[in-house]
């Protein structure tokens, strides 16, 4: 049985849509949950499990094993328009669970043993003027 | 001060040292709950004073390593965190714990509370090499 690609929103905003290989992922709205800010769960990062699939082509909202898989992201404040290739990862089953670490600028893709296997930088567009200011501001001490 | 959460994304017990000082272990991330991943907090400090405190003005080194793991092969892998600004005392942090893949980058990320990755990575000189095995997946 194939496994799940485990989508952690690694923000306070809930995740409004996760739409995965052209398809929104799931029917209820947000997505994913934000993280909590205060309690015993505090920044925690919520998940949605994910299917793989062998092959791309109509397989609806899943991760590939066969092509890159288009994502497309979207908080109140920001959206993030990327893509992620599983299929590159050497000595991978389809059956594997993955884990996905999705924060603002940066993919983070791991085995559930926590390897690393691939981290991917990408690009937020602000949906806010408020946004908008702090990515500037975020760029200008980070470059 | 502000804190530093440290999360555990592996479903293996997680042991921590930051600045030559042993926090303990961080429980594993649980298949049944979605892998949620477990953690650890500690403070943030604008200098390490040997306390296991994150420092924001020093280089830090963070060792992690995974008891369950036959004869330490994949571990501990030792990180330098160095920060460049855009980063208060006061603020809170995330850091997650990765490990290392025989290609892959850096393992260990750290983010703020306002969902941005930072760059924490040292000069060469501050920073150490990983030990122990190259990992796999």
């Amino acid at each position: 049985m194939a496994g799940n690609v485990y989508c952690f929103n690694c923000y306070n905003e809930p995740l409004n849509q996760l739409n995965v290989n052209g398809v929104p992922f799931g029917t209820v709205t947000p997505a994913i949950g934000g993280w909590a800010a205060t309690g015993g769960t505090v920044y925690t990062p919520l998940a949605v499990p994910v299917p793989r699939s062998k092959h791309g082509d109509g397989s609806g909202a899943t991760f590939p094993n066969d092509m890159p898989t288009p994502l497309r992201i979207n908080w109140d404040s920001w959206t993030v328009q990327t893509q992620i290739d599983i299929s590159k990862i050497p000595n991978l089953s389809l059956n594997d669970d993955l884990i996905l670490y999705i924060a603002i600028n940066q993919l983070t893709l791991m085995s559930t043993r926590g390897f690393v296997l691939l981290t991917q930088p990408v690009s937020p567009a602000g949906q806010t003027p408020k946004a908008v200011a702090l990515l500037k501001e975020f760029k200008g001490d980070h470059g | 001060m502000g804190n530093c959460y440290i999360f555990n994304p592996a479903n293996d017990v997680l042991e921590v040292t930051l600045n030559n000082v042993s926090l303990g272990p961080i429980a594993a991330a649980d298949p049944g709950s979605g892998y949620a991943p477990q953690s650890m907090v500690v403070t943030t400090a604008r200098h390490d004073d040997g306390d296991g405190y994150l420092a924001i003005a020093d280089p830090n080194l963070i060792s992690i390593s995974y008891p369950d793991d036959p004869n330490g092969m994949y571990g501990p892998y030792v990180v330098g965190i160095c920060f460049h600004g855009g980063v208060s005392v006061a603020d809170d942090l995330i850091l997650y714990a990765g490990r290392s893949s025989a290609t892959g980058p850096a393992t260990v990320v750290v983010m703020n509370t306002r969902g941005f990755i930072l760059d924490t990575q040292c000069s060469p000189g501050a920073t150490l090499p990983k030990s122990g095995g190259d990992g796999a997946a």
